[in-house]
């Protein structure tokens, strides 16, 4: 049986469940909104004897898992047990409800550790956060060229950063994931956006940390999609449309972007596998950009990005291919 | 490194020769033009060379000027892309593969009185994998009728579900589509007037017509609105017959067949379920008969974004004929009207097709 | 259409406790999707996403 966490309304994963279904194999998946409960654990003979799990109310025993998926999400077990007040004493009630979370997380922790250890598993909830600070330092040690990046809190070493020789035009995106919200009928959200010097100058002395790269001139984009040391890449043709300049996803729908399969030369290819063991991620999208004196620039990871984008204009069936990997 | 710039046509816009002109298919944008086969020849080659190099090898300046102004048009159309000479190879071609994670891909179904089998042949469908269907009603269609039939595909995670219904005055079409929202498209048969709506956000297609076209007699059309510019459909159409290729239908008496308009049944679904129809030797005798086999199809530039017909042929003696409501010809470019020609007139009538409307 | 976030327009911000990119931020009208009963729960979703089928079931003119 294969087990899968999603989200519920995540597509590539239904794509998936229609192969695994073609291929007469058992699922279970659970999204990041049904209710998890811990049931039990059992150590006897020095060994792992059960280890169950209740979704929505039906127990799974995670021992009879033979495979596993993590896609997106998480367990949702917050409210287990922990309802209405312990106590009158609001300091005790808050101790208490510390101290049940810790107990609590420490046995979920597990349920996530044993899965990824224990069976065939593509990716993992322990090894997805995205922590791209940390992967663009991974990325500098696997010998991947990267754009200068500053991560400042003040005008002056902006200014710094800014004014050194032969840097050009700087870009400005978020630290961690992109962000949205919508107020009064529109959406804001932080996307991949040029810094011009009026914006520097204009701007405050000291800010939040913000997050300031080099623009990199590109050729054309990268999006590569990893899985167990398979490599898919697909280029992605932007730069011919002056509206998805700095980010894709300002897409223009009247004259889309081209997108085609690629394949790495052999030393990137070897760079993206290195960097991938490092990071502990064994499936992932990794973004980069071809400058057009043939380097390559490497931007980001996402352990959990979509694929199917990369999937269908290349007609790769990585749908296929993971059905296939959940499925040996 | 070298600095030489070579073009490289973008491997999303798929080639297709024919034996007048040539067919560049561009999926991404919904799009297909067609070529000369000189400029086919150039493209297809993928030789790495640039543009410079490439008119500098025409005889004359006359040829020089034609041949710019056909790299203008597929710059102007983004078709090609200038590229090092270095990262060439690292474009590799789409590999042609075709699956779906399917045993029966699509379905007609034609439904009676009662609709009787209809819950047993979709449960069925479903466990074959099937993502998409035409429900077809051939009897009168009151709207309780109706519902109970939509009920009974409400559920079903079908990718698409057309439905073929007679016209009836009192039935409200919209507010039905609203709530019948995993409709793709509904046919009003015999309907007063020709008119087409697109409803819930553009995602159902209401259409009237006054035509019948709930008979199978009106199927099988060739016709350039008919055209799929889609990487899936190019790729299955290498392989596989388009139309035929992991299709099933039942028709009214519950007889399986390969299509409606076939006469071949494979048994009934009364007697025999859909996966013991599908085992029989020749169920799937149609589904790799591809276009590069059937007569006059295999010289048309048009051949991979069109789709076939196996149940009305110009010669019904001969299963790699062309279909017969096909009125294009590749080796002149030109369309005629089909329904005219002298020449197919004894087997319109032999198919009886003459007798419809 | 896209344009930038006018913090003035409504939107009381404290610009100094918040990134220097904030003024860059991109505003674009919300889009209501279209939305039905669309329940499904066989593939464990409670909103399956129907994917546009690529091809014509059948041709009828």
């Amino acid at each position: 049986m294969v087990l899968i966490l999603s989200e519920h309304q995540d597509a590539s994963t239904v794509e998936v469940l229609k192969w695994l279904n073609h291929f007469g194999i058992t699922w279970i998946r659970i999204n990041e909104d049904d209710e998890v409960r811990f049931d039990c654990l059992e150590f006897a003979g020095n060994q792992l004897a059960g280890l169950v799990i209740t979704i929505n109310g039906k127990p799974l025993n995670l021992v009879e898992v033979k495979s596993y998926w993590y896609r997106r999400g998480w367990l949702h077990y917050g409210a287990q047990y922990i309802s209405g007040k312990i106590s009158n004493h609001s300091l005790v009630n808050e101790n208490m409800h510390q101290y049940l979370q810790e107990e609590l997380d420490n046995v979920m922790e597990f349920v996530h550790r044993y899965l990824q250890s224990e069976k065939q598993c593509i990716n993992s909830y322990l090894s997805a956060k995205n922590n791209k600070t940390y992967y663009h330092y991974v990325a500098s040690k696997a010998g991947f060229d990267l754009p200068d990046t500053l991560i400042a809190t003040q005008k002056k070493d902006l200014e710094r950063f800014s004014d050194e020789s032969g840097r050009g035009s700087l870009i400005t995106k978020s630290i961690n994931e992109m962000f949205s919200f919508t107020h009064d009928g529109k959406c804001y959200r932080n996307l991949t956006n040029e810094v011009r010097q009026s914006d520097i100058q204009e701007g405050n002395k000291v800010f939040y940390p913000t997050l300031f790269q080099t623009y990199v001139e590109k050729f054309f984009e990268l999006r590569v999609f990893y899985i167990l040391g398979e490599i898919y890449s697909m280029a992605i043709f932007s730069q011919l449309n002056a509206k998805t300049q700095f980010d894709f996803r300002n897409y223009d729908h009247e004259y889309s972007n081209r997108n085609v399969p690629f394949i790495l030369p052999a030393s990137i290819a070897q760079k993206v596998k290195v960097f991938m063991a490092e990071i502990d991620l064994n499936c992932g999208s990794l973004d980069m950009i071809v400058t057009a004196d043939g380097r390559f620039v490497f931007l980001e990871v996402n352990p959990v990005g979509q694929f199917g984008m990369v999937s269908n204009p290349c007609n790769y069936y990585l749908e296929k291919r993971i059905a296939e990997i959940l499925s040996q | 490194m070298s600095d030489k710039i070579v073009f490289r046509l973008f491997s999303s816009c798929l080639l297709t020769a024919g034996s007048t002109r040539a067919l560049i298919c561009d999926p991404q944008r919904g799009n297909y033009y067609t070529i000369p086969l000189s400029l086919y020849s150039i493209i297809a080659e993928q030789k790495k060379a640039s543009i410079e190099e490439t008119l500098a090898i025409c005889e004359d300046q006359e040829e020089a000027e034609i041949l710019k102004s056909y790299f203008n048009f597929l710059l102007e159309h983004e078709l090609i892309f200038l590229c090092r000479e270095d990262l060439a190879d690292n474009f590799t071609p789409i590999k042609y593969e075709f699956d779906v994670p399917a045993i029966i891909a699509n379905a007609i179904v034609q439904i009676g009185k009662k609709a009787e089998y209809l819950v047993d042949t979709l449960a069925q469908l479903k466990l074959l994998g099937c993502q998409a269907f035409e429900l077809v009603v051939m009897t009168d269609c009151p709207l309780s009728f109706l519902s109970h039939i939509l009920e009974l595909c409400k559920g079903q995670e079908l990718d698409e579900v057309n439905l073929y219904i007679p016209f009836n005055p009192e039935t409200d079409y919209e507010a039905l589509i609203e709530e019948y929202c995993f409709l793709s498209s509904v046919t009003i048969c015999n309907a007063p007037t020709n008119e087409e709506i697109f409803l819930n956000g553009d995602s159902c297609t209401l259409r009237f017509s006054t035509k019948d076209l709930r008979d199978h007699r009106h199927c099988g059309i060739i016709a350039e609105k008919y055209f799929i510019p889609d990487l899936v459909h190019h790729s299955e159409s290498l392989q596989h017959n388009t139309c035929l290729n992991r299709k099933i239908a039942i028709d009214v008496n519950g007889n399986i067949k390969n299509c409606p308009s076939l006469n071949e049944s494979f048994g009934n679904i009364k007697d025999i379920t859909l996966e013991e129809a599908i085992c029989q030797p020749h169920f799937k005798k149609y589904w790799n008969i591809n276009k590069d086999q059937i007569e006059v199809c295999k010289d048309c530039e048009f051949r991979h974004v069109c789709t076939d017909c196996r149940a009305y042929l110009e010669d019904p003696s001969n299963v790699y004929s062309k279909p017969l409501k096909c009125g294009y010809d590749p080796y002149t470019c030109t369309w005629e009207d089909w329904s005219k020609n002298p020449l197919k007139e004894n087997i319109i009538i032999q198919y009886g097709i003459h007798s419809i409307e | 259409m896209n344009n930038k976030m006018h913090l003035k327009e409504g939107l009381l911000i404290n610009t100094e406790s918040l990134p220097f990119s904030v003024r860059l931020w991109t505003a674009t009208s919300v889009q209501i999707p279209f939305k039905g009963p669309r329940e499904v729960k066989s593939f464990g979703t409670r909103e399956y996403k129907y994917k546009k089928y690529y091809k014509y079931i059948s041709r009828r003119g």
